[in-house]
């Protein structure tokens, strides 16, 4: 749970950009398929389309009871594995609020970081968009400068990293013009 | 001294297809019920709520729901 101070407000959710899951999705559709067309395939042959064609009774004949428990079995599995995966990436995420950044780094199920920085110890944001992949998708790294911490903030495969830059320089100016006039 | 006959046997034990489908089926459906309950308390906790997590919630109960009866369809 985040823990926002009175009155703050946040004002973006940046999480990484959905292109970094798509090889979990991939591994996942090929791990429900393979093994069903493999049984096809290896125990019908030819009789495939003779079965195929006989609609939800060929396909009901094709797969018996026990086929149907190891199957849904293994599907239940890969089901759950994907979740645990896309947890992991969903609560990966960077808050930018109208005062500072929080980090959450989710690394596995029961370790969790939660860093703060406030805008004044930004010093500088540069963007990285390497290769083909991140240009056409638009996904970068982000590398946020910051003083009095030990490590800067680096947002890996973030959506839209221009965007988010502006943003927070923005913020940041916001910030420090109101921090300025405040007696 | 004969060793033929032994004082006492092993009681068998007796593994049939069906006790192993019945074992993974509760060990899977045990499994699925703890990772569920860790998973939701993941996303109620830190999940800021949303759209994309309310759809992933019920798309995933739902699936899981699917495939759990299918194997226990495929028990009987």
């Amino acid at each position: 749970m985040i823990k926002l101070e009175d009155g703050e407000k946040i004002i973006m959710v940046a999480r990484r950009h959905w292109f970094v899951i798509l090889p979990k999705i991939l591994g996942f559709v090929f791990g429900a398929f393979i093994p069903l067309l493999l049984y096809v395939f290896l125990f019908y042959g030819s009789q495939f389309q003779y079965y195929f064609e006989l609609g939800v009774g060929g396909i009901e004949r094709l797969l018996p009871e026990r086929v149907l428990l190891w199957y849904s079995l293994w599907l239940l599995l890969l089901w759950i594995i994907f979740f645990i995966e896309w947890t992991d990436y969903y609560l990966d995420l960077w808050v930018v609020t109208d005062r500072r950044i929080l980090d959450v780094e989710q690394k596995g199920f029961f370790h969790r970081e939660v860093t703060s920085f406030g805008f004044r110890q930004i010093q500088d944001i540069t963007v990285e968009t390497r290769g083909l992949l991140e240009t056409f998708f638009k996904f970068g790294t982000l590398h946020i400068q910051t003083a009095g911490h030990d490590r800067d903030i680096i947002i890996k495969d973030a959506a839209n990293p221009e965007a988010v830059r502006s943003l927070i320089l923005d913020l940041a100016r916001k910030y420090e013009f109101s921090a300025d006039k405040q007696p | 001294m004969e060793f033929t006959n032994l004082p006492f046997t092993f009681p068998a034990i007796e593994i049939s297809g069906d006790s192993i489908a019945n074992l993974a089926f509760f060990l899977v459906a045990f499994f699925a019920g703890v990772a569920s309950a860790i998973l939701f308390f993941h996303w109620h906790k830190y999940g800021l709520g949303g759209k994309i997590l309310k759809t992933m919630e019920v798309l995933y109960f739902g699936v899981a729901v699917i495939l759990l009866c299918g194997a226990f369809l495929g028990l009987n």
